[in-house]
């Protein structure tokens, strides 16, 4: 399988503070990396650098549309910026900052369509109804506002938002964060079909090891902006190396 | 036709957190195993036969040494391939039955069991194993660790794996149950896997086993 992305050399400082030290990484089509580590390992950086929203001090990220590897600052802003609409995506730990909260849960879906060309009204809102179920949110709910919407429902608003252009790549930022963890599961659960039945290569961000094992093929660990192991989820979790994966996953309390 | 073959394995676990302790768990440990056979791995606890099942699907790195896979027809040494190859390998090649099942939320048995075949054998299978139809709708998380047991072992059973590894597959089973596992161990054998496993039951073992990897004597 070809890869999609790769990262080369990544450096990114803010003052003083080292935030990506020399990280490289591939990532194929159709897989799934989570990256971990604790707050302030970088990881979320990382994920910006990637996802092109932010300039590495140094090295370069690639993608590959079709037409071979371009590195990401070649693109420019305007193909850079129809990439991220259009063929990537990104679930934000906060579905406040990627929904509008004054249109509908419809609309919200719709507006994505729209940015990716679709004009047929009728069947943008059949396949925002469409999108509602397979998030299980009631479709009779199409026409509310997600400010009536719990978390967990506004979370999986987002999510529908995002995959609703089948984008080839969708990158995660702790898409369960800030919910409780009866809902989390729901939401993993429904991550782990969605990405299976559209066979998307997903970049996660998680601190929760548990969200690791049960959705990515391979495993980043990040401690200080440098990566200090990487591998097969289960052999990283299970074997783990590097003093710092070890303190990690001997951290967590068993259920 | 050999399945797989390992050699000169070396594993050591070095314990960071406890002060750099190091534990020196394989040495020079070998296993080939043949098409229609199985090899039970034996030996007091402690002597690495659960480390090297591991080493052998690649969840476990060995330090050193070489394990070769038939797949595809292709031998492939598991000690150096990439993520996507073993991947690959797992999801084609080698199965793996591990003594505890990892529930996920809200998938139900029959579909823990059916990712690997269609509905109706996956039906079929954890009938078999003595999970009825009022269980298989439901998820994992709240049954028996027997039970789970027998999910587990039908998500295994289910599909024809090219080798198989089973770790402790009777642990927590009833004699009835045993002896469904042990028939279907038989009759995996008989279709051509490759099987190797443990087995502290030493009725399931000599009922199951064509030859015994001591891995104490190993050691020596």
């Amino acid at each position: 399988m070809s890869v999609l992305l790769r990262a080369r050399h990544l450096e990114q400082r803010f003052g003083r503070i080292v935030a990506l030290d020399d990280v490289s990484l591939s990532l194929r089509r159709h897989e799934i990396l989570a990256i971990v580590g604790e707050s302030g390992s970088g990881k979320s950086t990382l994920l910006n650098v990637l996802a092109g929203f932010q300039q590495p001090d140094s090295g370069d990220v690639l993608y590959d549309s079709g037409d071979g590897p371009q590195p990401l600052a070649t693109l420019g802003a305007l193909t850079l910026r129809k990439l991220q609409r259009a063929r990537w995506g990104f679930v934000h730990q906060d579905p406040r900052r990627a929904l509008r909260l004054d249109i509908t849960a419809g609309g919200n879906i719709g507006e994505r369509l729209m940015a990716a060309g679709q004009r047929n009204y009728g069947q943008i809102r059949e396949t925002a109804a469409r999108w509602l179920e397979d998030v299980e949110i009631d479709p009779a709910r199409i026409d509310d506002l997600p400010k009536t919407f719990s978390g967990g429902m506004l979370q999986r608003l987002q999510i529908a938002a995002t995959l609703v252009t089948e984008p080839e790549l969708v990158f995660m930022d702790e898409p369960t964060g800030g919910l409780d963890v009866s809902v989390q599961a729901r939401i993993l659960d429904l991550i782990r079909g969605l990405v299976k039945r559209l066979g998307l290569a997903v970049i996660l961000v998680t601190h929760d090891i548990g969200v690791a094992r049960l959705l990515a093929d391979r495993l980043i660990v990040m401690r200080h902006g440098r990566i200090v192991e990487t591998g097969l989820t289960d052999q990283v979790l299970d074997d783990p190396h590097h003093e710092y994966t070890q303190l990690l996953v001997s951290s967590v309390l068993p259920a | 036709m050999m399945m797989l073959t390992a050699q000169a394995l070396e594993k050591s676990f070095t314990l960071h957190l406890q002060g750099g302790a190091k534990l020196d768990v394989l040495h020079n440990a070998a296993i080939t195993v043949r098409a229609g056979e199985c090899v039970a791995l034996a030996g007091p606890s402690g002597t690495g036969k659960s480390t090297l099942l591991r080493a052998l699907y690649g969840n476990y790195l060995v330090d050193s040494g070489e394990i070769l896979i038939r797949h595809e027809g292709e031998m492939i040494n598991l000690t150096n391939a990439d993520a996507q190859t073993i991947i690959e390998i797992r999801s084609k090649t080698l199965g793996y039955v591990s003594q505890f099942l990892r529930a996920i939320p809200r998938i139900s048995a029959k579909n823990i069991v059916a990712a690997g075949a269609d509905t109706a054998r996956a039906q079929q299978m954890l009938t078999r194993l003595g999970i009825g139809a009022n269980l298989q709708n439901l998820a994992p998380a709240t049954f028996s660790g027997g039970e789970q047991q027998r999910v587990n072992l039908a998500r295994a059973f289910v599909r024809h794996w090219p080798i198989l590894l089973l770790d402790e597959p009777t642990a927590s089973l009833d004699a009835a149950n045993r002896d469904i596992v042990i028939a279907l161990i038989n009759e995996a054998k008989s279709k051509g896997s490759a099987i190797i496993g443990i087995f502290h039951d030493s009725f399931v073992r000599d009922a199951v086993a064509d030859q015994v990897l001591d891995l104490s004597k190993e050691h020596a």
